[in-house]
């Protein structure tokens, strides 16, 4: 690929950027069962739905889909956060990869931002502290809620098993979470969260 | 300018540009490092706020809320906190005008600082009830940049000034040789031809010091080699070969210089010695046995007669040696032929079998006497001296000569101390004209005693100098003569003066010291007086002058050696010396002809002083022919009767 187009792609480009190059790598990396499982993500993220509601659907069944594991045991880290290609490669998650999966699978897919909240929670029935992704059609309606424990989408005042603690936009929260050698990553734009989002992709393909 | 300067400058310069790069490059990383914190504190500052809001909010405790939000506000560094309700309606507005002090304004209007939002949510349970934006306050972000920036400047001076100094040092290290060069040429060119040493290790410097030092070389060899052939035809013409000693041309051209010429002292005392038996010995013997005993009876006569002024040894020819003793009083000649006489006898060792030696024919010199009546006066004696007795001497008696008053060594000590009283003293002067333009070049002053003072009763130097030398009242005679000397010119005299010294006095420190105060109080006139001296009494106490010279040399004063070629020795001294004038002796000079052996001297003489930037000078000029050949033998000026007498 010419430079000139590498460093367009670069500038512009805004999503997840899943290509055949990284699928491959998920091949090599994590087996066959893992490059199918990315090639679905990939039909998802193109699957043209009109409707955020089925969006929603599609996208927490997908990744309900991949069984839970505590950090401990997955990443040998207590409070580590996975890209959805490391989740998808090794098939397993903690509460807060599903939600920061499907927050980027649907920012991916063109849901806004400040529709979009990550949120920390106290679960009530397995008496932890939990993360959930919500949705707001619109900015003082009662959320939805995609969460792995229960796997459909409910509204928030279904959800008595959850008590909200605090929300965040996820965009900053993930790059304050990722930040490099203790040096936050500044004002988030969102070409810079795109962009450091592949980037560590890249790393994690390239170990 | 300056090689230095300019490396220096562009050093500065370089210097300069890396300052405003470096200054450049770590006041951005500054400014990256305070925005980033900014934008940290700003949204730390906005979670922490949205946090304790939401739970004030599950209270349906609006107030409280507010409260936090002002409390939050005066407690921190915030240029601005803002509160937004769900519908992005401005609830709550706390801001700040961006004052810092401490700060140059310019500063502020020119660093543009970008004030990062921190945002963060108010939560109501699920629901969201609005949003927190803070920015922090730049007061602390500005400070911190100035002061990095002075840091970082002064940081940058001080490096300069270390590194300044550091590279001028190196600088004037690496180009010392420069300056070393720049000297060693104008040493050059003052013919003084030392190498540098040691050479530089700087590879240019190095080759164009090693070049100059090689130049020297050459032009110092190429002066020497220009001596050497000038002494070598002056030998060929002057010297025996076997003996070293004037031959019978030169010893002919002495006698005529010294009894003929107009400044003569009008007395002397001729030897004529001749070995007995010679041809015999000869061809019993062989030539180089005969050789070796010419050459020894020269160095007998050599032995006897050194230390005594004005003797000139010649042989001229076979078995034939000649003395001419200038100056010498014919009271004198028997004391003479004595020591020439037991000269000698040490040779009898030389002759086994003769006891005769040689004999030796004196005639003494009046005035009255041309040089060919002088040389068959002894010649005679020579004679009877031959018929008397072994190794005999015979003076030729002419009529007695009582006009002079002969006196013991104690009368004339007395006689001179009285003159010196009295100041008997006088000076008279004789012009030097220069050859080109007839231009006086300066005067030559001569010491005459007033014989009791009478003025009409002139006594030539020649007279009692030799007198007062043997006396040791040489130094006392000199100071009179640069006395007067000085005196002369500080009474508006125009133009310089030459005075002629002693060289025994150089030995004298009471007179040098005498001499250094003497012109340093008269400085403005010592410039115009030359000291001079005859070249065959200085050659051996060269050290003496050449010391004498470095010590004189803020007064100004000026040297001149005199009688020049009246000796045979070498003109490689003449480098050494710092002089400014050299006149030829008067034998080169008295009969000068055009295409003669002596005008070659003379030409290659002039064209080394030149070489040496020294004028040259004939003495006696005594004919217009003289005068007429000098321009074209390079000779600078002349002096003599023909010129102008002493006056």
């Amino acid at each position: 690929m010419p430079i000139a187009m590498l460093l367009v792609s670069l500038v512009i480009a805004e999503g997840l950027g899943l290509n055949d190059k990284i699928i491959d790598w998920v091949g090599k990396k994590y087996g066959t069962e893992a490059k199918q499982r990315a090639e679905n993500w990939r039909s998802l993220l193109e699957t043209e739905l009109s409707l955020e509601q089925d969006k929603l659907k599609r996208v927490n069944d997908f990744f309900n889909e991949i069984p839970y594991r505590d950090d401990f045991e997955n990443w040998d880290s207590k409070d580590y956060w996975a890209t959805p290609i490391e989740m998808i490669g090794v098939n397993a998650a903690d509460c807060e990869d599903y939600a920061i999966a499907k927050y980027f699978t649907l920012r991916d897919m063109g849901v806004p931002s400040e529709k979009l909240r990550i949120t920390y929670v106290k679960a009530i029935e397995i008496n932890q502290a939990h993360m959930v992704l919500a949705y707001y059609h619109k900015p003082d309606a009662i959320p939805l809620i995609l969460d792995n424990l229960k796997p459909d989408i409910r509204s928030a005042d279904k959800r008595s098993d959850l008590v909200p603690v605090y929300s965040f936009n996820a965009e900053g929260l993930w790059l304050s979470v990722n930040r490099g050698s203790g040096k936050r990553l500044g004002n988030a734009s969102k070409v810079k969260l795109w962009s450091a989002l592949r980037e560590k992709m890249k790393k994690e393909l390239d170990q | 300018m300056k090689l230095s300067r300019q490396l220096v400058l562009l050093m500065l310069g370089v210097i300069v540009l890396l300052l405003i790069v470096s200054l450049a490059i770590s006041f951005n990383n500054t400014k990256q490092f305070v925005e980033n914190q900014m934008f940290s504190h700003a949204q730390d500052a906005a979670t922490s706020l949205g946090m304790s809001a939401s739970t004030a909010m599950k209270d349906n405790d609006e107030i409280i809320a507010r409260t936090l939000v002002d409390a939050m506000f005066h407690a921190g560094d915030y240029q601005q906190v803002k509160v937004f309700d769900v519908h992005n309606r401005l609830l709550v507005d706390r801001s700040l005008d961006v004052k810092v002090e401490g700060i140059p304004g310019w500063f502020i209007s020119l660093v543009e600082l970008e004030l990062p939002m921190g945002e963060a949510i108010v939560m109501d349970g699920w629901s969201q009830a609005g949003k927190i934006q803070v920015i922090s306050h730049p007061g602390y972000a500005y400070r911190k940049l100035w002061s990095a920036l002075i840091d970082t400047f002064k940081g940058f001076i001080i490096s300069t000034l270390v590194i300044l100094l550091v590279s001028l040092y190196l600088l004037k290290r690496v180009l010392y040789p420069l300056t070393q060069i720049e000297s060693q040429a104008i040493a050059i060119s003052n013919r003084k031809f030392d190498p540098i040493d040691p050479v530089p290790e700087t590879i240019d410097l190095k080759r164009i010091v090693e070049a100059m030092n090689n130049l020297a070389n050459k032009v110092s060899q190429m002066l020497k080699d220009a001596d050497e052939r000038a002494q070598q035809l002056r030998d060929k013409i002057h010297r025996d070969e076997v003996t070293g000693l004037s031959n019978r041309q030169h010893f002919n051209e002495v006698l005529e210089h010294r009894m003929m010429s107009s400044d003569s002292s009008k007395q002397g005392v001729l030897a004529l010695i001749q070995l007995y038996e010679f041809k015999k010995f000869n061809d019993e013997h062989g030539f180089v046995a005969g050789d070796e005993l010419l050459n020894k009876t020269a160095q007998a006569l050599e032995s006897a007669l050194d230390g005594m002024q004005s003797m000139h040894i010649a042989h001229l020819s076979g078995a034939s040696f000649a003395v001419f003793a200038e100056n010498m009083s014919c009271v004198n000649a028997d004391s003479l032929a004595k020591s020439l006489s037991s000269a000698l006898t040490t040779l009898s060792g030389q002759r086994p079998g003769y006891m005769d030696v040689g004999h030796i024919g004196i005639a003494c010199f009046d005035g009255g006497q041309t040089v060919t009546e002088l040389l068959s006066m002894a010649d005679a004696a020579l004679r009877d001296a031959q018929i008397d007795s072994a190794n005999s001497w015979s003076v030729y008696q002419q009529h007695a000569d009582e006009s002079l008053a002969i006196r013991t060594a104690s009368q004339w000590r007395e006689y001179i101390e009285m003159a010196l009283d009295n100041d008997w003293l006088v000076l008279i002067k004789q012009a030097v004209f220069r050859t080109d333009n007839k231009a006086v070049l300066h005067e030559e002053v001569y010491l005459r005693l007033l014989e009791d003072g009478d003025p009409l009763r002139m006594m030539h130097a020649g007279m009692f100098m030799p007198m007062v030398q043997s006396l040791g009242l040489a130094a006392s005679v000199d100071r009179k003569v640069i006395e007067k000397a000085l005196l002369m010119l500080s009474d508006d005299h125009d133009g310089l003066l030459a005075v002629n010294v002693s060289p025994v006095s150089l030995d004298d420190d009471d007179f040098v010291n005498w001499l250094d105060n003497k012109l340093l109080e008269t400085k403005d006139v010592a410039g115009k007086l030359i000291l001079e001296f005859p070249e065959y009494g200085i050659v051996k106490k060269l050290d003496r002058l050449k010391s004498l010279q470095q010590r004189l040399a803020p007064t100004g004063v000026q040297f001149s050696l005199d009688h020049f070629g009246r000796g045979f020795t070498s003109f490689a001294y003449l480098q050494s010396l710092d002089l400014q004038y050299l006149k030829i002796d008067g034998s080169y000079v008295f009969e000068l002809k055009a295409d003669s052996e002596n005008s070659f001297y003379i030409r290659g003489l002039t064209e080394i002083a030149h070489g040496l930037d020294i004028i040259v000078i004939a003495e006696s000029v005594e004919s217009e022919i003289v005068w007429n050949i000098l321009p074209e033998l390079k000779v600078d000026a002349g002096q003599g009767y023909y010129l102008a007498k002493p006056a």
